[in-house]
């Protein structure tokens, strides 16, 4: 299931291979010396490679790839946000859950891991949180968020469709933004052109609204309002108009397309 | 916890900690207070990568109850006076012991095994005293409502700036060994988080086997300080003892290949520090 391998996998993955390579080291080294000094200048061979590797590609993105800085950030910005979730309203709904079962504690429980990037452990109580009570609204917004981080792309539409039916003006009209988003992602262009229009009418326009809106225009052959789209996009801030991380990321991302004549 | 009314009593609840300043004190006079002498810290224990591979593996702690001047002394001595005694009552005694042996040789072995300051000797608390400072650091982060909440607090911000200052000096200053200070602040951190401090919450299966996965981590590293197998020095010693041909030349090829055993006078190191009979 894509997204399930998570950081924490990858860190224990790594501390392993730490682990036990001394230990390698030092069995090897009883049964042949040579062996375990061959293996041991091919690691490090990896190694330096892998660094150097890594290391030019940060160093060429930085330099050549404008939104290479601000996809960092919002990575940090990502990961501080995941280490900085509150657990104890999850860990209280869960034990209630343990004697009463209902459709806030599910969501909470839900939210809570969503929040801390796991999707897995999320999605089973969204889905018996929106099973309880189908009228809620938040229940499918995030049950619909789930599902788009998993890469269920239908059945995240269906959810998010049918939460902003049910309110449009949930969290500010995040789930109708979401729903425009996932319409994109899923090439339903008509669509999805209205659900951001309809968004931008309520709530305002955004930076990464205008670039998904303008990679659509450009699909449908419609290369000069995706060029005004782009242009609004990558326009420095007004005053007194902070741009989130993401918003910093879409304006980086709207220079490069107008540098490339539109292509998105 | 109620605060200690007198210096008697601080000493009732946090021994270990007096009995720690109380054997600094002790080797100080013992090696030489001022300017100890350099054979009697090797004497009394001193860190050596070469002596402690080749079979004197408790030098990885004793190391730490050393120091090499007044200076090292009272640094290291102010230190464990400002936090010990805290740290021990907040941990109980048998945990402090535990959480200073294991820092001790934390510090050590990454001092030995990063640098490669095998040769060099290996002296001072300063180890240890970082693993306490990692230790108050991961208990601060293990106690928040979220992992990230001790950085709204004042106190456990002055902490963070005490430990970069003093990372920084010893970056500055060639004699103090960084890479025991950071060897120990990792240890200290990684043991309070996984073992020592129980969190707010569970623990779910990929935390326990990360603890696992810690421990390991530590025991194998320093496995590997006491048989560093890729080091021209234990092949070397390795070479001398050895009877079987076939794996004596196969030392020597890998020998006659590193640069410590062909350019360094080698083998006369050796022979000076009394490891080859």
């Amino acid at each position: 299931m894509p997204g399930t391998f998570s950081l924490r996998t990858g860190f224990a993955v790594l501390l392993g291979l730490a682990a036990v390579w001394p230990l390698a080291l030092i069995a090897l080294h009883e049964a042949s010396p040579a062996q375990a000094a061959g293996l041991a200048g091919q690691a490090a061979q990896v190694l330096r490679g892998v660094g150097w590797g890594a290391g030019g590609m940060a160093a060429a993105g930085m330099v050549l790839y404008p939104p290479f800085l601000p996809w960092l950030r919002v990575q940090y910005e990502t990961l501080r946000r995941r280490m900085s979730v509150e657990q104890g309203p999850a860990v209280q709904a869960r034990g209630r859950l343990a004697h009463f079962e209902n459709p806030d504690d599910h969501l909470t429980v839900g939210r809570t891991a969503l929040a801390m990037g796991q999707n897995a452990q999320a999605l089973p109580h969204l889905v018996r949180a929106v099973e309880l009570d189908p009228s809620h609204a938040g229940a499918r917004y995030f049950l619909g968020r789930a599902l788009l981080s998993i890469g269920q792309l239908e059945p995240a539409i269906e959810q998010l469709r049918t939460a902003t039916a049910q309110d449009e003006d949930h969290a500010f009209g995040a789930a109708q933004l979401e729903l425009a988003f996932a319409l994109e992602r899923a090439q339903q262009d008509e669509e999805a052109l209205a659900t951001f229009a309809r968004h931008a009418d309520r709530h305002g326009d955004n930076r990464r609204a205008l670039l998904a809106r303008a990679r659509i225009l450009r699909r449908l052959g419609r290369g000069d309002e995706a060029k005004t789209l782009l242009q609004e996009a990558a326009a420095p801030p007004r005053a007194g108009e902070p741009l989130s991380k993401q918003e910093q990321l879409a304006r980086a991302r709207a220079k490069v397309a107008l540098w490339r004549g539109g292509a998105t | 916890m109620r605060r200690p009314a007198n210096f008697m009593e601080q000493v009732d609840r946090a021994p270990l900690t007096y009995v720690c300043i109380l054997a600094y004190l002790t080797m100080a006079a013992l090696t030489g207070l001022i300017t100890p002498d350099g054979e009697k810290l090797l004497n009394y224990g001193a860190g050596n990568g070469a002596l402690i591979q080749g079979g004197e593996p408790w030098r990885l702690l004793s190391h730490s109850f050393l120091h090499g001047g007044f200076l090292h002394l009272g640094f290291n001595t102010y230190f464990l006076l400002l936090i010990g005694p805290g740290l021990e009552m907040r941990l109980g005694s048998l945990r402090f012991a535990l959480l200073y042996v294991v820092t001790a040789i934390g510090g050590a072995v990454t001092a030995l095994l990063w640098n490669g300051e095998w040769y060099s000797l290996l002296v001072g608390g300063s180890g240890a005293i970082f693993g306490m400072l990692g230790a108050m650091v991961a208990m601060n982060v293990r106690q928040g409502r979220h992992k990230l909440e001790f950085l709204e607090q004042a106190g456990p911000r002055s902490l963070i700036t005490l430990i970069v200052i003093n990372l920084v000096l010893g970056l500055i200053i060639e004699q103090i060994s960084n890479s025991a200070h950071i060897g120990g602040l990792i240890t200290g951190f990684v043991l309070a988080y996984c073992f020592l401090e129980r969190g707010r919450y569970a623990a779910d299966g990929l935390t326990r086997l990360l603890q696992v996965l810690w421990a390991l981590l530590f025991l194998s590293c320093t496995a590997y300080t006491l048989r560093p197998v890729l080091r021209w020095d234990y092949r070397y010693l390795e070479y001398v003892e050895i009877e079987d041909g076939e794996r004596r030349a196969e030392l020597s090829n890998l020998l006659l290949q590193q640069p410590g055993y062909t350019f360094g006078g080698g083998p006369e190191r050796l022979e000076e520090l009394g490891l080859i009979r």
